[in-house]
């Protein structure tokens, strides 16, 4: 690594700054890649995150970067940090995929996942805010195409 | 409008474009008589809706008078007893190319005189619009640059809107096959391009949006697509959602928000740009599509539009999947992004808005029964819950890699028989055991603690370890396979939810 600095200055996309020691930043490897290249000049830009879900991501980041942290203390951290609004949950996936941090992408797609499980239709698109955009016709076809999964 | 002219004895079809309010019977047969290459005289075309009557009315009613609207099928014979009896005349097949060029000349037409040229208007704004003003007189378009101007195609003002009639097809690529049989039934040199454009267009109609005439600000109907589709190498589409239009109607801003999408030829690529119109430093987005890869793919889809059985899975699902995917996230997603943004219209991270390879990523993790219910919420996780490939994962992964043979294919509906087979299996094994303890139709509210290795117990929480048989030492797989909600209806919702869906 050949940066000078040992502090990032990370912008969202609402103009927030957030300074970040840049052992823990990298854990981004987008923001890796940027800082092995050599092309981060003061401020690094990511227009795709806003600062309300960079908190989010940060305190992830500190938490699992802090030493002597025993596995189960991570663990109800996680389990803690992945119980948001879905709105939340989809702007972290968003943000840990442009981040490129497969740790918090994983575990939010997981999330994902796990709520989906054991719901009805109707209730994963309330939850998930998912429009159903089927005539009743197509409904029923899809329905009688997938009753095996309903009985 | 657009009426499908189809020769009752070679059934060659053509498209003829009128003037809704004002045709008369008398100039559509004019206007047939004039696409036959044979030289006809309009009296000696018979028109009919229904191959048996012919359409007898005063010359002078208008098309619509008489109950013809646009989309419509009419069958036209030269033989004056054509339709009432069948006769094995013989009619020389129509030349697609010569009715294509007579609706050419009349766009050219068209475009010199409908079209204000204000090239030197460039401002910031978006496309403006004056809502007082009569639209067809005088609307000022001022788009950055200009030169984009004689893109414009001719506006049909009718308000001819209400024929979006999407074919209710099913097959994995359906979000192409609803929009093809609306788009493509005629062809020329150029299909290979509009093959490629209105599959694009298909991915912006599955998304939400809606083409936007230009120079009226209106919807335009699915229907009336490629008259906005011009020849020539660089075309320019407008694309908004109605959520923005109402907004306008509703008065709470003036300015109609957009984006533009052109298209240019480059060889074999076809790319497609799009950007939020008239901002100055916004953001292009673009694909380039490979013509050579995808026209034979999208030809097949093409070729069974109107059939109504189901395509054949293995016809280059794949190809088209990566297609839709990359017009979807590369394009249609960040505009939708844009968009939002630019127009004020909230548009929160929800799991619509995760990119393709999120979504399968999510899909990928749940197990092969929640797939199937998830398929069932929206068009775009049906197709995506489609995919053959997840299917022989999950395939894999609930009834052992053995299990997968070389064959491909339809491995959803290899999933569903193994499925209904094993349950089958254990609903016997389980009336077995348990038999005398069963309440409400054989689901079981509680563990039974001394037969651990049937339902309940430890299999509740561990993956199941089954060699292909799929049923190990001949005990019973674990219940969770039997059913998939029970560990969460439990901890959940007390059972309460699954009155609520048979």
């Amino acid at each position: 690594m050949s940066s000078s600095t040992k502090f990032l200055t990370l912008k969202t996309c609402d103009d927030k700054k957030f300074v970040l020691d840049e052992a823990i930043a990298v854990r981004s490897q987008t923001i890796k890649n940027m800082v092995e290249d050599d092309c981060v000049s003061n401020v690094i830009p990511l227009p795709n995150v806003n600062s309300k879900t960079m908190t989010k991501v940060i305190e992830y980041w500190k938490k699992h970067s802090e030493e002597g942290v025993s596995k189960d203390v991570l663990m109800d951290f996680d389990k803690a940090f992945v119980k948001v609004h879905h709105s939340i949950l989809h702007a972290l996936i968003l943000a840990a995929n442009f981040l490129n941090d497969k740790e918090i992408l994983d575990m939010m797609c997981q999330e994902v996942a796990d709520r989906i499980k054991g719901k009805t239709p109707e209730e994963i698109r309330k939850e998930f805010d998912i429009k159903n955009d089927f005539t009743p016709e197509e409904e029923e076809e899809i329905r009688k195409e997938n009753a095996w999964a309903f009985e | 409008m657009k009426l499908r002219i189809r020769c009752f004895e070679t059934k060659e079809t053509i498209k003829i474009d009128v003037q809704s309010s004002s045709c008369t019977l008398q100039e559509l047969k004019n206007r047939i008589s004039q696409a036959l290459p044979s030289s006809s005289t309009p009296n000696s075309v018979h028109l009919s809706l229904n191959r048996k009557d012919e359409l007898q009315s005063s010359e002078e009613d208008t098309l619509q008078s008489i109950g013809i609207t646009s989309g419509d099928l009419i069958f036209f014979t030269q033989n004056p007893i054509g339709f009432s009896i069948s006769t094995e005349t013989h009619i020389p097949k129509l030349k697609k190319s010569d009715t294509q060029i007579v609706q050419e000349s009349e766009i050219v037409k068209k475009l010199d005189t409908q079209i204000v040229q204000e090239s030197e208007t460039v401002k910031e704004m978006d496309t403006q619009i004056d809502q007082s003003e009569p639209h067809e007189t005088k609307t000022q378009n001022s788009i950055p640059g200009g030169e984009e101007m004689e893109e414009f195609m001719e506006v049909d003002d009718n308000g001819d809107y209400s024929d979006v009639n999407f074919t209710k097809s099913f097959s994995v690529p359906g979000f192409l096959r609803k929009v093809f049989t609306e788009e493509l039934n005629d062809d020329d040199g150029s299909r290979d391009h509009k093959l490629l454009v209105v599959a694009v267009h298909a991915v912006f109609v599955e998304s939400g949006f809606v083409l936007l005439d230009p120079i009226t600000f209106t919807e335009v109907s699915v229907s009336q697509f490629l008259k906005y589709w011009s020849s020539g190498s660089r075309k320019t589409l407008f694309y908004t959602l109605p959520e923005v239009i109402d907004h306008v109607k509703g008065g709470n801003c003036n300015v109609i928000h957009c984006i533009e999408l052109k298209y240019q030829s480059l060889g074999k690529f076809f790319i497609a740009h799009g950007s939020l119109s008239g901002g100055g430093s916004v953001s292009t987005f673009r694909v380039t599509l490979n013509e050579d890869q995808l026209v034979p793919f999208l030809n097949v889809v093409w070729a069974n539009c109107g059939l109504n059985e189901v395509v054949d899975g293995d016809f280059g699902e794949k190809e088209v999947f990566v297609f839709w995917r990359n017009v979807k996230d590369g394009l249609v997603l960040p505009l939708l992004i844009d968009l939002c943004e630019k127009s004020g219209l909230v548009l929160p991270p929800c799991f619509t808005r995760l990119p393709t390879d999120l979504k399968l990523k999510i899909l990928e993790s749940l197990p092969g029964v929640e797939i199937a219910k998830v398929s069932c919420l929206s068009s775009e996780l049906r197709y995506l819950g489609s995919s053959d490939d997840l299917w022989k994962k999950k395939y894999a992964g609930q009834f052992g890699d053995g299990a997968i043979s070389g064959e491909g294919g339809h491995w959803k509906e290899k999933f569903v028989k193994s499925w209904e087979s094993r349950k089958r299996r254990k609903v016997i094994n389980r009336r077995r055991v348990v038999d005398g303890l069963r309440i409400l139709g054989g689901r079981h509210p509680f563990p039974v603690p001394w037969m651990p290795h049937v339902i309940g117990g430890d299999y509740d929480l561990f993956p199941p370890q089954f060699d292909n048989t799929g049923n190990p030492l001949g005990r019973a797989p674990p219940s969770r396979l039997l059913h998939p909600w029970s560990n969460h209806v439990r901890r959940c919702h007390l059972g309460g939810h699954r009155s609520n869906f048979p």
